[in-house]
């Protein structure tokens, strides 16, 4: 509403002046009559808005008539369907497939915002979205977050079943995020259970930081037919964080080639199928040999090894890895450590060496003869990085390293003592 | 060089490899092997043909995402390559800088060929060609979708939906936008 244009005490004082000296019979005789003017005034604002309204409808008509036939005309019309779904997924933010949950968990990734504004566009590209299933596959994460109330659990629910419905039948990867240190609300995430499960079937990567032990235990029953990759990133030693670790199995999953977890939790897992392991607690060597002796098939591996739990066994033939081409190893642990690992293993086709010496774990004794047989057994190494925090390599050592690496186009050597004319040295080609 | 004739009947000679960013027209060569025989474009206008393998030679061109560039006000490290050679994203992302003039010459300035350079960069199966930024919010660099209703606003789209889509799109958005 307008600001009035007048002040109510130049008016008070205006009427003051005007009835000076006259009856209040008179005043009342004045008050009717302004107000009849007042009634007369509001007819008038009364047919002036409804015409103004009619006005308005007309002109917004006219709009929607305009913006309906230049749409009729619009160039954007020419683009068939099959270019329009690929300039869709074209416009999707692409986000890090592989971000890890974090500061940003709560917060839904952008790419599915995107997915959801393409299809509120119209009709038509709403049609064209749903019907794209791969719109709706990119990675997304789970949170089974504990304080969020009712309402909004049934919300996000909703919302998470919309977006995997309309992925289907495609795989979707999927990471499943909860409270570290936390504890599971109990009667929270069941519905966001169900929603999971019923496509775990079409699951193509899960990550796993970590889950309720209810969902776990409902994991266990499920055919994961599509899953290429799995990562349990929370398990630790007992598996308690898990609940029943006893109760998974992997052994079913017959598409799965990518595992980053730590054995020692005892979760099974078709060793033979892998094709890339990222093993992640300390394993003494024993173990690791036993672990590839199943895993011929392993391309690349990331180990974490101690020293040997027991003797070192009797020298026998390594274990021949022939598709092995990405090896990276990792001293740690506080027992004595050696590199007599390299005896285990024989890798023609490793292109690709790391070793890092944690420097939290014992100090491990540089093992030229056994590297050195090492490498002839891997002679098409072309890169090679050693990170030492403060590990001391001997310059002989390294020398030896260099010239039993022929291929070699890459070197990275750094924070390694002993090796003061190298201090940090970073080589290529 | 290679023969075109688009499909207004216009002879272009134009370097092969230029031309073999097209998948279509690579294996038409492939399939015809050395030949002086010219190829039909039935798809594909001169107007349009000469924006997607010609040099630049005005004050305005077309670059990989059909954005319209002004030389003038744009940096541009190659006006001289024809944007069919144009491949790497990395590449893309330099040579354009100002963006807000992009959006407001995109919005005035001939959506109509815009959209036949789209048209003829699929039918000749140039993926570099096929602009990805249309849609996209063009005030930064991805920053993904823009929003319904600049886009309605953008390529003069109808907003049809029905109260019960609105409603699930209401609700949607409560999930997808406001977290």
């Amino acid at each position: 509403m307008a600001a009035t244009s007048f002040s109510m005490g130049t008016v008070l004082a205006q009427q003051t002046e005007k009835t000076r000296g006259i009856s209040p019979s008179q005043i009342k005789q004045l008050i009717a009559e302004s107000d009849s003017r007042v009634l007369s005034l509001e007819n008038e604002i009364a047919a002036l808005e409804s015409r103004l309204a009619a006005l308005v409808e007309l002109r917004d008509g006219e709009c929607a008539t305009g913006a309906a036939l230049r749409s009729l005309i619009a160039p954007i019309h020419t683009v068939p369907v099959e270019l329009l779904a690929e300039i869709f997924e074209l416009t999707i933010y692409n986000s890090d497939s592989h971000e890890l949950p974090g500061q940003s968990s709560l917060q839904l990734p952008l790419h599915v915002r995107d997915a959801f504004r393409v299809s509120q566009v119209c009709r038509y590209w709403r049609e064209i979205a749903i019907g794209t299933p791969r719109l709706w596959t990119r990675p997304i994460t789970v949170n089974f977050h504990p304080k969020r109330d009712l309402e909004e659990e049934e919300m996000y629910v909703d919302g998470l079943q919309t977006w995997l419905a309309r992925s289907a039948p495609r795989p979707v990867p999927i990471t499943i995020m909860g409270l570290i240190n936390g504890s599971w609300s109990t009667q929270s995430g069941s519905r966001l259970t169900d929603a999971l499960l019923s496509i775990a079937s079409r699951w193509r990567s899960l990550w796993i930081y970590p889950a309720p032990g209810g969902f776990v235990q409902r994991l266990a029953g499920c055919s994961l037919d599509s899953l290429e990759a799995l990562t349990l990133s929370s398990v630790d030693g007992a598996g308690s964080r898990f609940g029943l670790p006893t109760m998974l199995s992997f052994i079913n999953a017959p598409r799965l080639r990518k595992v980053t977890f730590d054995p020692t939790c005892g979760i099974p897992m078709p060793w033979a199928q892998l094709t890339d392991i990222d093993l992640q607690n300390d394993i003494p060597p024993e173990k690791l040999q036993d672990i590839f002796s199943q895993c011929r098939n392993v391309a690349r591996a990331s180990v974490r090894t101690t020293g040997w739990s027991t003797s070192p066994p009797a020298r026998t033939d390594p274990l021949v890895l022939p598709h092995l081409h990405f090896l990276s190893v990792t001293w740690a642990g506080e027992d004595f450590n050696d590199m007599s690992f390299f005896d285990c293993i024989s890798a023609w086709a490793l292109d690709e060496l790391h070793l890092y010496f944690d420097p939290e774990g014992a100090d491990v004794e540089w093992a030229e003869a056994t590297f050195t047989a090492f490498q002839m057994r891997s002679p098409n190494i072309t890169k090679l990085k050693i990170e030492g925090y403060g590990h001391t390599v001997q310059l002989s050592a390294l020398v030896a390293v260099l010239r039993h690496t022929p291929l070699l186009t890459h070197l990275i050597i750094d924070d390694c003592s002993g090796i003061d004319a190298l201090p940090r040295c970073s080589v290529l080609h | 060089m290679v023969l075109l004739v688009t499909s207004d009947n216009e002879q272009f000679q134009t370097e092969k490899d230029i031309v073999e960013r097209s998948v279509l027209i690579k294996n038409m060569l492939e399939d015809v092997g050395e030949s002086d025989q010219p190829i039909p474009l039935p798809n594909v206008s001169s107007s349009v043909l000469k924006k997607v393998t010609q040099p630049s030679t005005g004050p305005t061109e077309i670059d990989v995402r059909g954005r319209y560039l002004s030389t003038a006000s744009t940096t541009v490290e190659s006006p001289s390559r024809p944007p069919i050679l144009e491949q790497s994203q990395d590449e893309t992302r330099k040579r354009t800088t100002d963006i807000s003039e992009w959006d407001q010459k995109f919005i005035t300035v001939d959506q109509e060929m815009l959209f036949e350079i789209i048209l003829a960069a699929n039918y000749l199966d140039i993926k570099s060609l096929l602009c990805r930024r249309w849609l996209q919010d063009g005030s930064q660099h991805d920053q993904g979708a823009r929003p319904p209703e600049e886009i309605r606003k953008l390529f003069n789209i109808v907003n049809d939906f029905t109260p019960e889509e609105e409603a699930q799109i209401k609700k949607e958005n409560e999930w997808a936008e406001d977290r």
